[in-house]
């Protein structure tokens, strides 16, 4: 919190340096995030990137009172709603899921998460936008149900309800899966 | 069967790292985009419109009424009950009824003196209680022999201030005992001049010129930008300050404090924030407290704890002696009518006594013909062909000590005391002796403005009080007296 802060104090008044070390700090983060958001690594990427050169121009202007992560959370997850509500959602391919998958530390472990995150995938694909950003942004981002809510601007209670609805619906859809 | 959380461990696995090529492109174009957007930056460019409108007074109330009407027509609109709004002006009288105040904030030394490629923030974090004269302020330094980052906490109990310093073999404390007359003075100089973060002398004054120049929301709370620059004190650069203060409309709370500088033209460069300012807030009276800390090397106690003289050398009469010359302004006062007080002593080390100058001195007479005078003052910055003329107003006499008290009148309209920030002593040297060793300060910054008789009384007699054996004021001196002879000595010496 403190090196956050002193971090965001040097970027402001102009230290390359500092942007380096956020952009380090969060990069993982931010592109987990992005990616669970928009089940899609390379608009992801893109996301992250164009995020990040913004956040660069825009130094001087920027007023940060809360916390940091926090921020960069909520701007990368506005940008990804903003590109989901510009396409026209399609059920990923296996090779974008497999993508993602490519990514994960352990190649032992991409056999068994490829299988999981397709399917899980395809779960996902059958959710409302808004039940699935909840999930994401609450267990990927790390987000408080306040600070979702605020992002939705919606109340705490709807927030708390789409998030519970989203996990029984993605239950249901992989147990019928399992099943069959 | 999958629960809900065996489904939240699934999603928690998702894990994408970021490969070198994705890193190298944005970091790569980031940087870029910083470096290009730093090139571009115009911190001053702001619109002046503001600024323009507030040259008169009558203007100044237009566009405040203006001001008003708009932020309380707004105020209306959101439904908060009230249409009272706060401006800058209400800021400055909360700050100056307070009782207590809390101000924590960072400042940023010169770039040159630190260590390492840029500089860091240095805190400071300072607690008021201005209702029982106390205070507890901590503020970081750098410390150049060491290169290191010190940290001072001074602690005032009403009576003693202990001075707690770190360093390389852990915190030293030292003790000084101030007289009941320097503890009121010492809180009010704090409250004029460091409330904001040792911005110095007169900063209040400066700013509640403030104009209001924008808005911002700040976690749902709006704030109206306030912004004044000011010319600072340096004597030989021109150096200017801006300082933007964060108001609440509908609190007058203060909710932000940023400090820019510049020199001789060059861009306006951060130099202080202000992040909590707290008002009236409940401070525990442990923080007061003037208990060594534990393990700490004390250099003085409270036992012998040294009194300084007010406005003195700070050294001690046997140290002095190692000046051949000594002149010392001990404090200065600036009456209502432009007029200026100075206390101030000169002396050879080779003098027994100096009884024989002020004798047959009468008060609007010639000053003293003390080895070295302090004829007549000019304005910093000097307005040309302005000058202060000097004569006797009084003397008090201290243990073998002589101070003058004198009287400086302007010879032409004075300007108003916040468009300076002080004054130069114009001296004559009147002794035959080598003058090498002198010691002499000749400029005035910290002189306190009189308005009224009562604060006379208590400023400039309570002052003379504390120069004098036994607390005696010199007969007959009053603030009416005071302004009449200034008047009458104007007219002998207007231009």
């Amino acid at each position: 919190m403190v090196e956050d802060k002193l971090l965001m104090w040097r970027f402001k008044r102009g230290s390359g340096d500092a942007l380096a070390r956020i952009y380090e700090k969060y990069k993982g983060y931010l592109l987990t995030l992005a990616s669970a958001l928009l089940i899609d690594v390379n608009s992801a990427e893109d996301i992250v990137h164009d995020f990040f050169v913004s956040f660069a121009q825009s130094a001087d202007r920027l007023r940060l009172d809360g916390n940091l992560r926090g921020y960069l959370a909520t701007c990368v997850a506005n940008r990804a709603r903003d590109r989901i509500r510009a396409r026209q959602r399609h059920p990923i391919g296996l090779d974008q899921a497999s993508s993602m998958c490519s990514h994960v530390k352990g190649p032992e472990l991409s056999a068994v998460y490829g299988e999981e995150l397709d399917r899980l995938t395809r779960a996902i694909d059958q959710l409302p936008n808004e039940q699935w950003e909840v999930v994401a942004l609450r267990i990927k981002g790390r987000m408080k149900f306040r600070q979702i809510a605020k992002l939705q601007n919606s109340s705490v209670k709807t927030v708390q309800s789409r998030y519970r609805y989203g996990l029984q619906k993605l239950r249901l859809i992989l147990n019928s899966e399992v099943e069959k | 069967m999958r629960r809900a959380a065996d489904i939240e461990r699934l999603i928690d696995k998702i894990n994408v790292v970021p490969g070198a090529e994705m890193d190298q492109r944005t970091l790569g174009d980031a940087l870029t985009a910083h470096n290009e957007s730093r090139k571009q930056q115009r911190p001053e460019s702001r619109p002046r419109i503001g600024r323009i409108i507030m040259k008169s007074r009558m203007t100044r109330f237009a566009a405040a009424a203006a001001v008003v009407a708009a932020v309380a027509f707004g105020t209306w609109l959101v439904n908060s009950g009230t249409t009272e709004v706060y401006g800058m002006d209400d800021v400055v009288r909360f700050v100056n009824q307070a009782e207590t105040l809390y101000v924590k904030g960072s400042y940023f030394a010169e770039p040159g003196l630190v260590v390492g490629e840029t500089g860091e923030p240095l805190p400071f974090d300072y607690q008021y209680d201005f209702e029982n004269d106390r205070y507890r302020r901590t503020r970081a330094s750098l410390d150049l022999s060491e290169g290191k980052i010190i940290e001072t906490t001074e602690v005032f109990d009403g009576e003693y201030i202990m001075t707690i310093q770190s360093g390389k073999s852990g915190a030293s404390v030292s003790f000084t005992r101030l007289t009941q007359f320097q503890s009121r003075l010492l809180m009010l100089t704090l409250r004029k001049s460091h409330l904001l973060g040792d911005l110095g002398q007169g900063v209040l004054a400066h700013i509640v010129d403030s104009v209001r120049v924008g808005d911002e929301d700040v976690e749902g709370t709006h704030f109206d930008i306030w912004e004044c620059e000011y010319r600072l004190p340096h004597p030989t650069k021109e150096a200017y300050a801006k300082i933007q203060s964060w108001i609440s409309p509908h609190t007058g709370e203060l909710g932000k404090v940023v400090v820019w500088d510049k020199q001789d033209g060059e861009q306006w460069q951060w130099r202080q924030e202000v992040e909590q300012f707290e008002r009236d807030a409940k401070i525990e009276d442990d923080i007061f407290a003037t208990d060594p800390p534990v393990g700490s090397k004390l250099h003085s106690t409270k036992e012998t704890a040294q009194t300084i003289e007010l406005g003195g050398t700070g050294m001690s009469p046997l140290d002095e002696t190692q000046y051949r010359l000594l002149m010392k302004i001990h404090i200065a006062f600036t009456l209502g009518d432009g007029s200026v007080i100075v206390c101030w002593r000169s002396r050879l080390a080779t003098e027994s006594s100096q009884a024989e100058y002020f004798q047959g001195l009468e008060t609007g007479g010639d000053l003293p013909n003390l080895p070295l005078v302090i004829d007549a003052l000019t304005t910093m910055p000097e307005i040309e062909g302005l000058r202060y003329i000097g004569y006797h107003l009084a003397y008090t006499k201290k243990a073998d000590r002589y101070y003058e008290w004198s009287l400086y009148v302007p010879d032409d309209d004075p300007p108003a005391r916040s468009a300076i920030f002080g004054y130069e002593a114009l001296q004559t040297y009147n002794t035959i002796d080598d003058v090498d060793a002198t010691y002499n300060n000749n400029r005035i910054y910290g002189d306190l403005a009189i308005e009224t008789a009562d604060e006379f009384d208590a400023w400039v007699l309570g002052a003379m009080a504390e120069l004098s054996e036994d607390g005696i004021v010199p007969e007959g001196l009053t603030h009416e007296k005071v302004i009449r002879l200034a008047k009458e000595l104007r007219g002998s010496v207007a231009r």
